[in-house]
């Protein structure tokens, strides 16, 4: 039997069918996870997140007019919300004076891992290439997913990789 | 390690769909012989292999919390509905009394409770209930597409394009397309051309400049708006919709378009969608001022690639290699090109109060392949200067009174990250960082 596309499901589960949305959330965690862990950095934070983020999708989910945008909806609902948690933890180090330049520059003296190296990338880099791996699909299904050509997707790769590179690079001295 | 950065240019992309057997056989078929022909590309090829292993052993080492966070939400959606209002609130409570986050949740709602009692109660009145909803509409909409035109003049309109891939503007003068504006976020470039004249700047965004561009979008725009202090227009009737508005000004809004703005936005009462923004900027005299009206909003509209690249027709006069950033290298250029074209500084860096002054001295030369990369840069520079005044940076420009004659004097300064430590462009376009004493003795030359 043909798997329903996402179209189908958003519809389904937006007339109060769980099910479908469950089938949403199977589909869709990893990418959930994927950018939250991109913008927090942090696993279990990202964790947490990108539970959030889903159940509000499922709240939200009679809102989304054209299923068939779902993957691009629910990781705007996830940046918007990682924004907002930056926003609260920006409030809470203010409130308890810390320096968040002690913290920058603390971590920029130690030996970055690949995982430090990804936090630093800039937002644009990091996003398609945690997508990508995180996701674990064809470069077709993931320039569907993100509306751009399959060159487009290898080029933002090819772009994301060399930032990396570069970052590893310049703290290896 | 420059070889790794510097694969030939036809294949960077093609080597990148390679790591993960993306490839049709021709394609790869080509890619192999090659690499057979270029010890460069090999090289390229070899640490994209190694990037490869590293980062999907690194996902699989986040596979454990992926796949928590499905079970966790599955079980959650599918439990029968009262006993996951029961297990609801179980859950909720120990997680807000367990977790760190739980707690300052808690503590932040209960301030939040505190603040809407404080401003709704005595300010809004509570005249329109379902803002919250308005605002995560905005906040959640993957495109927007809308007309912007300047109040007052009713032959140009244009249509801009906003999502999270890119941005375009056509602007119609008597239905007649006379500029067009193509940036493409992935890619990071921006076309401008303008038609009746057939020419085109082809021009390579920074990252910084490319975040501006989505954080002036009308959804970030209404989220800003909605998040300041704002006076409550009540309900009326806009474009035959029944509406409500609200009002903000001040300063810190778009510092880099005008020295003072207000915005008011006007939101459909029965859709919960913004239906029209209007911006109001003057200069700090009073003596500019421009209004510009967003209205004919179409919101979640699919956009792809192709929406945002265009071919410039042979036939256009091009003028390429140009690069814009939002930071401070990029700033000084700007300064730099904009006096070498009009021999002195920009009075002010509110970029919507230059354009008039350019207009004036230039006429039409100011649309030409060597003016129109001059005001891309200043306009970069002008959102550098917009940036520091966001951040409080204590930053004052001095175009009105500093020429590049003056290589001792303060053109523009702002704080840095450090304490009483300050950055300074000198009227010969120098910069250094001083103390606040030696800034003090600067500013008074």
């Amino acid at each position: 039997m043909r798997e329903p596309n996402d179209a189908e499901l958003v519809s389904a589960a937006s007339h109060g069918n769980r099910e479908a949305y469950a089938s949403l959330v199977r589909r869709h965690a990893s990418r959930v996870y994927a950018v939250c862990l991109a913008m927090l950095h942090d696993p279990d934070d990202s964790q947490d997140a990108a539970q959030d983020v889903l159940i509000k999708g499922l709240e939200k989910i009679h809102s989304l007019r054209d299923g068939n945008q779902f993957a691009m909806w629910i990781t705007r609902i996830a940046q918007n919300h990682c924004r907002d948690h930056w926003r609260t933890q920006k409030r809470r180090d203010e409130l308890l004076h810390k320096h968040s330049q002690e913290t920058s520059v603390a971590s920029e003296s130690s030996t970055p891992d690949l995982s430090d190296a990804l936090a630093r990338l800039p937002d644009k880099y990091r996003l398609p290439l945690m997508l990508y791996y995180f996701d674990g699909q064809s470069i077709d299904n993931l320039a569907k997913a993100l509306d751009i050509s399959r060159a487009g997707v290898g080029s933002r790769l090819a772009r994301a990789r060399h930032a990396l590179r570069r970052l590893l690079e310049k703290s290896h001295g | 390690m420059d070889d790794y950065l510097r694969p030939c240019e036809n294949y960077g992309d093609r080597l990148a769909l390679m790591t993960s057997g993306d490839l049709s056989d021709p394609e790869l078929a080509d890619v192999m012989r090659h690499l057979s022909e270029c010890g460069q590309c090999r090289s390229y090829w070899k640490a994209l292999q190694d990037d490869h292993k590293a980062l999907t052993v690194f996902t699989r080492s986040h596979q454990k919390q992926v796949e928590l966070v499905e079970s966790n939400v599955i079980a959650r959606i599918l439990q029968p509905e009262p006993d996951r209002r029961e297990a609801g609130r179980t859950s909720w409570w120990r997680w807000i009394m367990q977790t760190k986050s739980g707690r300052l949740l808690a503590g932040s709602t209960a301030a939040a409770i505190v603040i809407f009692i404080l401003v709704f109660m005595q300010g809004t009145s509570g005249t329109f209930e379902a803002w919250a909803d308005v605002i995560e509409n905005v906040r959640n909409a993957t495109s927007c597409r809308c007309r912007a035109r300047e109040l007052g003049s009713d032959r140009h309109e244009a249509i801009k394009t906003y999502s999270p891939i890119g941005f375009s503007q056509i602007t119609y003068e008597d239905g007649e397309v006379v500029e067009r504006y193509f940036i493409d976020f992935a890619a990071g470039t921006m076309i401008h051309a303008i038609p009746p004249l057939e020419l085109a700047v082809s021009m390579t965004v920074g990252t910084k400049m490319i975040d501006r561009y989505v954080e002036k979008d009308p959804q970030a725009i209404f989220t800003e708006l909605t998040a300041l202090d704002y006076v409550d227009l009540g309900q009326r009737r806009v474009d035959g919709r029944e509406a409500v508005g609200i009002r903000a000004e001040g300063r810190e809004l778009v510092p880099e378009l005008v020295e003072n703005a207000e915005i008011e936005a006007w939101v459909d009462v029965k859709t919960k969608w913004p239906i029209r923004i209007d911006i109001r900027g003057t200069s700090a005299d009073g003596r500019i001022a421009k209004r510009v009206r967003f209205d004919e909003f179409e919101w979640n509209i699919p956009v792809d690639e192709d929406d945002f690249q265009w071919n410039i027709p042979r036939a256009y006069d091009v003028a390429s290699g140009i690069e814009i950033e939002m930071d401070e290298p990029h700033a000084i250029e700007g300064l730099g090109g904009f006096a070498r074209v009009m021999d002195r500084y920009p009075p002010t860096l509110a970029y919507e109060q230059i354009r008039p002054v350019v207009w004036k001295q230039l006429g039409m030369r100011m649309l030409t392949t060597d003016v129109i990369p001059e005001m891309h840069r200043i306009r970069a520079t002008c959102s550098f200067y917009g940036k520091l005044v966001r951040e409080e940076r204590q930053v004052v420009y001095f175009g009105d009174r500093v020429t590049p004659g003056d290589p001792d004097r303060v053109l523009l300064r702002w704080k840095t990250d450090q304490d009483d430590q300050y950055r300074v462009v000198y009227g010969d376009l120098r910069a250094e960082t001083v103390n606040g004493a030696a800034l003090l003795e600067l500013e008074g030359r």
